[in-house]
């Protein structure tokens, strides 16, 4: 009976951890994009407004960014003359290539092209944010409730 | 600090290549997309071998096609938006007063240039600061009330700016004088690097950067009340004219224009005015005849020798 209980309790952490870590991944892409979208207002009213060394931006952002962002960010300025290959397991392929291209274009133009660069990418990263964002909050937390369920009929069918 | 700042900017064969040179000697860096790389060393111009200079191209280093956009993206720090009206004045300004010129094809919106894109060529232009050069001229420069204003007159290349950067660092330190300006437009005479000045200007004077003539006339006169201006490469009616006006109210400037001798400057019509008003009253005539910062003679007003 013990034992039984045990593998009920096993299937439902293991099932809630699972479910757990979707809804982190599901997390980190929101936070992840949110911030994408503020590095790019950040960079349009820098260079808008006081043309401001780009190294200097990106690391007074990175600063103070929780996300995976920064460790982009750190990469970039690190080799800011070579192509950028990120890594970012959480993020699609087309989206990895977008964010590669955001920091291809950074730094290349006058200001007045590389604002309406940036007001591009940054469209491009909200509606992804907003996507994101709309998923997370219908399904966030269902994901993890269903995944618990999921281990407790797992749990009740062993026994 | 040159050495540092070239390394920085520099493709890593090229780099290499001239700590075969002896630094005091280099002065010009000449870098064309798939074409030999020359330098301007000591009194001529050579190739840039591996290993040092050669007269034969066949030898010389070719810089790559994309060695020429590298150079100018690493010398604007990857912010090619911060400098590019300078882009389009058509050069850019590092650390130690490092000049860059820069050709490629410009890009125009309606009758003003946009950006320059597709870089061809580079000049790399090296400064050197020469402490003591103007010692010899500036007591034909001095006046009663302090000094006469004046103007260095020679080709490109022969050591006006150096010069300039002395005769400022000199007059900065005379009790008679209290403030200098230096007007400076292309950051080649103090060669400021996040508000510091690299190159030494005499502890009196007041730097204005990357502004246009007129604007450090205008503006800057009148909030730093300056008693000397110092500016380099008068050229075009704009610059005269701020230059006539600044001295007709009574501040002495020292400046310089492109041309082989003070007589050329009767040739050309913007200078008509400030001569028939006789607003300089030193002509310094400067060429490379015995290397850069050769004086060839020092002229009144008049044209009349005074040294």
């Amino acid at each position: 009976m013990i034992t039984k209980l045990c593998i009920v309790c096993l299937c439902m952490t293991a099932s809630a951890m699972i479910g757990l870590a979707h809804m982190k991944n599901k997390k980190r892409r929101v936070s992840y994009f949110s911030s994408l979208v503020k590095l790019c207002d950040k960079l349009i009213s820098e260079i808008a407004f006081r043309k401001e060394n780009l190294n200097s931006i990106l690391k007074e952002f990175a600063s103070s960014d929780n996300t995976e962002l920064s460790a982009h960010i750190a990469a970039f300025c690190d080799s800011p003359y070579s192509e950028l290959k990120i890594r970012a397991p959480f993020l699609k392929a087309d989206e990895r290539k977008a964010v590669e291209d955001f920091f291809c274009s950074l730094g290349s133009t006058d200001s007045e092209t590389q604002i309406f660069q940036l007001e591009n990418h940054k469209r491009r990263f909200n509606e992804t944010y907003s996507d994101e964002s709309e998923k997370f909050k219908k399904s966030g937390s269902m994901g993890l409730k269903l995944s618990v369920l999921l281990g407790i009929a797992a749990g009740i069918l062993i026994l | 600090m040159i050495c540092e700042v070239l390394n920085n900017i520099l493709p890593q064969t090229i780099a290499s290549a001239i700590k075969f040179l002896n630094a005091d000697k280099l002065y010009e860096l000449r870098i064309r997309g798939g074409k030999p790389v020359s330098v301007g060393y000591g009194r001529g111009y050579y190739y840039l071998a591996r290993h040092g200079t050669t007269d034969s191209p066949d030898n010389a280093l070719i810089a790559r096609e994309e060695d020429v956009r590298e150079i100018v993206m690493r010398a604007c720090d990857k912010s090619l938006y911060a400098v590019n009206d300078r882009i389009c004045a058509g050069f850019i300004t590092v650390k130690g007063g490092i000049r860059i010129g820069i050709s490629g094809e410009t890009v125009f919106e309606g009758n003003r240039i946009k950006t320059v894109k597709n870089f061809t060529a580079v000049n790399v232009r090296i400064p050197h600061e020469v402490i003591g050069c103007a010692e010899s001229i500036i007591n034909s420069l001095r006046s009663p009330h302090g000094y006469f204003s004046a103007l260095i007159v020679s080709p490109p290349g022969a050591g006006k700016t150096t010069l300039l950067r002395d005769l400022a660092r000199l007059s900065s330190s005379d009790k008679q004088v209290k403030n200098v300006l230096i007007a400076d437009e292309r950051d080649e005479i103090a060669a400021s690097y996040c508000g510091k000045n690299t190159l030494n200007v005499g502890i009196n004077s007041d730097v204005v950067s990357a502004c246009t003539k007129e604007y450090a006339f205008i503006n800057a006169v009148r909030a730093m009340r300056p008693d000397i201006i110092v500016t380099d490469e008068l050229c075009g009616e704009s610059d005269v004219a701020a230059v006539v006006n600044a001295i007709a109210s009574g501040v002495c400037v020292f400046a310089s224009v492109h041309a082989d001798s003070h007589m050329r400057l009767a040739d050309m019509p913007v200078w008509e005015s400030a001569l028939k008003n006789k607003s300089f009253k030193r002509f310094i005539d400067v060429s490379a005849r015995n290397g850069p910062g050769t004086v060839d003679g020092i002229y009144d007003e008049n044209f009349v020798a005074v040294r």
